[in-house]
């Protein structure tokens, strides 16, 4: 069915008020960043020195802004694969309709509506070795050599920052519940005929058949790493020494301070952006496939 | 209803328009301030004249921003100053002090109606002294003999920060300090620490005694403050701090890796629990002092205030006797110093409206009634010659002895504390690294100049 001109100029106002905002936030954003990526300047904007590709230069040859790059990757995928196993098999569960189910959901449900700053906070005071309420209880308890240096050992604090994705599931499930409307109960109630069990129900049928929920979550959460700041900045600040670093809080951390390299900053920023817009390439191509062929597949 | 559906279409697009528009257009209210101590007048929206004179029937109204001291510090000040100024009103907005270091400079070069703002020294005031007038004139006008009123070195230094003299130091600070609870020394029969020995032995009897207190709580976190702690271990053997950032002297070298080893022998001697203090941040580390919890507390002389008594009770702060010290020299040829400079100057900003009147407000606040306020609270040291505390507030023989001892610190640093912010966060998580992995303090050493030689960071 052809479209006319009059309802595709009626279209276009209507998506109007939304075009000039993305017109003056975004475009002219991303114009600022790159144009200021190539002055050594700072937050006063005066004196501004062209530098050409010297920000970029220094940026890629820094380890440390490569390093928070793979930082933001590792969250991304740990929060993927949390969301898709735990996520999944609890929104399943919960579909059954088990008793207490609708309480428990409004509970996994919760942390995803409050503040990432709040859950951050409220984790990084938890989780402080000496005057912390998790090694308190620890101690409390007697099991004292559980107690552990959960925010300054490398390791366990960078555990500790993913651990805050099992809290995050709310999400998620929702997307899992939204696809699981869409499937045909006669698959399932023929799998229940040929005798088999909830974990091969879940295994074979169920988690194939939400693939689209899986995209979803895979893309919208890497796309998500590169501008998720508050759970490592108040957690961590990016330590011990850099361990925990993103590239959201490496930026911030030449942002911050008086007489600091804004080109600098916008160099970074512009490469991260880069990479962001690759990620969502790759997710435009495959929604694009799957409206091309149309149906669940 | 099919026919109604274009002009209802235009209608909601007209009226989509109109509340962006009216979201999006200048409102009469404040911004939102994170202490607003006047209520700015309806008079105070409107354009004043720069010349304009404050008298009762055109009240000015001051918008002043800064990171410190505290709104609740000021408060009284404020009022002092409106009560004496009938046709001047102050709103005041304090910011953390990272947040004020970005806020600040961006308002004025995108022309915030700001008419008193603090500066930072350090990097600030180059950045932003296209934006600040010349204060000369304007402090000769309000006040002849301002020159002999506050100390000759901090006008030279102010001088120093910028082209010309674009604020003016309300005081000297200086950093590190290490704060006492005298409580607790008393309790383990040990005395204030001057040595290293001294300190050392706090912590281990802590440790023997089994005690439930920390020994010194510091921001272990906050990279910031371990760069500050290494640069205060450095100046107890030479004036590096100055010849690196004046002087173009490397890192590398053995002065400062030996300032490194020092800081890590902190550590690895106990003294400083890395386990208990890697995760505590400034905020933290001072909470865990002031409940009782810790024997020390290593801050800049900012935190003084905790040598009163009364600012103790009225801060909920449960010991009942704070000393002050300087960190004990790690090495045995070393002296305890501290680096110190001026700090919490306040300039005008060129579009202020209200220049004379801004100038009254720091005429107070430095060589007024307003510093001896501000500098009886001990939240800085004042550089008006020949300030003395009222005696009264120093109750204890260890609140006087140590104001004794802060004031020699101040007036005797080992270097400038005229800090390069962006380079200590850096320099900091690279000695953060050290305590937590194997580098060496040579391979720190290297690093940290490694880094500040990428050309990321000003030296200006």
């Amino acid at each position: 069915m052809r479209i006319k001109a009059r309802e595709h100029a009626t279209g276009y106002l209507f998506v109007a008020p939304l075009l000039v905002l993305f017109a003056v936030f975004l475009l002219y954003g991303f114009y600022f960043i790159v144009h200021a990526s190539f002055f050594n300047e700072t937050l006063s904007f005066r004196d501004a020195k062209y530098v050409g590709w010297d920000n970029y230069r220094m940026a890629i040859e820094d380890s440390r802004f490569l390093h928070s790059i793979v930082n933001n990757l590792a969250f991304a995928a740990a929060a993927i694969v949390i969301s898709v196993s735990i996520g999944c098999v609890v929104s399943v569960v919960l579909s059954i309709g088990i008793k207490g189910s609708k309480f428990l959901g409004a509970l996994f449900f919760i942390p995803s509506f409050m503040p990432l700053a709040l859950i951050a906070m409220v984790f990084s005071i938890m989780l402080e070795y000496r005057f912390g309420t998790l090694n308190g209880l620890f101690h409390g308890i007697g099991l004292d050599f559980m107690a552990q240096r959960w925010l300054s050992d490398p390791k366990l604090a960078y555990m500790s920052v993913i651990s805050i994705s099992v809290f995050l599931i709310g999400l998620p499930m929702m997307y899992y519940n939204a696809d699981m409307t869409t499937i045909d109960s006669s698959i399932l109630e023929a799998a229940v005929i040929d005798g088999a069990g909830l974990g091969r129900m879940m295994w074979n049928i169920l988690f194939p058949l939400l693939k689209n929920a899986h995209k979803t979550i895979i893309l919208s959460t890497l796309l998500g790493s590169f501008r998720e700041f508050e759970r490592v900045f108040l957690l961590t600040q990016g330590g011990p020494a850099g361990t925990t670093e993103n590239t959201s809080v490496y930026i911030y951390s030449f942002a911050r301070s008086a007489g600091a390299n804004i080109g600098f900053v916008c160099a970074t920023s512009a490469i991260v952006l880069l990479i962001a817009l690759s990620i969502s390439v790759v997710q435009l191509l495959a929604f694009r496939t799957k409206a091309g062929k149309g149906g669940r597949r | 209803m099919e026919k109604f559906r274009k002009p209802l279409a235009l209608f909601s697009t007209i009226l989509a328009f109109s509340m962006l528009a009216s979201a999006c257009g200048k409102s009469n209210s404040n911004e939102p301030q994170s202490s607003a101590l006047s209520t700015p007048s309806a008079e105070s929206s409107a354009p004043a004249s720069a010349s304009a004179p404050a008298s009762n029937a055109d009240p000015v109204t001051l918008k002043f921003w800064t990171w410190h001291p505290s709104a609740d510090l000021y408060k009284s000040v404020i009022e002092k100053f409106e009560a004496s100024h009938p046709g001047i009103k102050v709103d005041l907005t304090v910011m953390e002090s990272k947040d004020f270091q970005t806020k600040m400079p961006l308002a004025l070069s995108t022309g915030e109606d700001l008419d008193v703002v603090g500066v930072q020294t350090g990097a600030m005031p180059k950045q932003i002294q296209a934006d600040l007038l010349p204060l000369e004139d304007l402090i000769s006008q309000t006040r002849p003999d301002w020159q002999s009123v506050i100390s000759e070195n901090s006008i030279s230094q102010a001088r120093s920060q910028a082209d010309g003299l674009k604020f003016l130091p309300m005081a000297s600070i200086g950093s590190m300090v290490m704060f006492y609870n005298k409580d607790i020394l008393d309790g383990l029969g040990l005395p204030a620490p001057k040595t290293y020995e001294q300190w050392k032995a706090v912590s281990d009897k802590l440790r023997e005694t089994k005690s439930d207190k920390l020994s010194v709580a510091v921001g272990g976190k906050d990279a910031w403050i371990m760069d500050e702690v290494a640069w205060t271990i450095a100046g107890q053997q030479s004036d590096l701090y100055n010849q690196w950032r004046y002087n173009g002297k490397k890192l590398d070298g053995p002065e400062y890796t030996q300032a490194a080893a020092g800081f890590l022998k902190v550590f690895a001697d106990g003294i400083i629990n890395k386990n208990d203090v890697m995760d505590m941040d400034y905020t933290s580390s001072r909470n865990a002092f002031t409940s009782g919890q810790a024997a020390f507390f290593i801050q800049g002389t900012w935190e003084a205030n905790l040598l009163l008594d009364s600012f103790r009770k009225g801060n909920q702060v449960n010991i009942n006797d704070v000393g002050l010290l300087p960190i004990p020299s790690v090495e045995p040829n070393g002296t305890p110093s501290i680096r110190s400079f001026i700090d919490l100057g306040l300039g005008i900003p060129a579009k202020s409206k209200h220049p004379k009147e801004a100038m009254q407000l720091i005429d107070y606040l430095i060589f007024g009634e307003g510093n001896d306020l501000l500098a009886s609270t001990f939240a800085f040291s004042t550089n008006k010659i020949g300030f003395v505390p009222d005696a009264s507030l120093l109750t204890t023989p260890t609140a006087q002895e140590s104001y004794k001892t802060l004031s020699d610190l101040l007036n005797h640093p080992s270097a400038d504390r005229n800090n390069n912010s962006p380079f200590s966060d850096v320099a900091g998580q690279l000695l953060q690294k050290m305590l937590i992995s194997k580098v060496t303090p040579e391979e720190t050493a290297k690093a940290i100049q490694k880094e500040f030689d990428t050309g990321k960071y000003p030296n200006e």
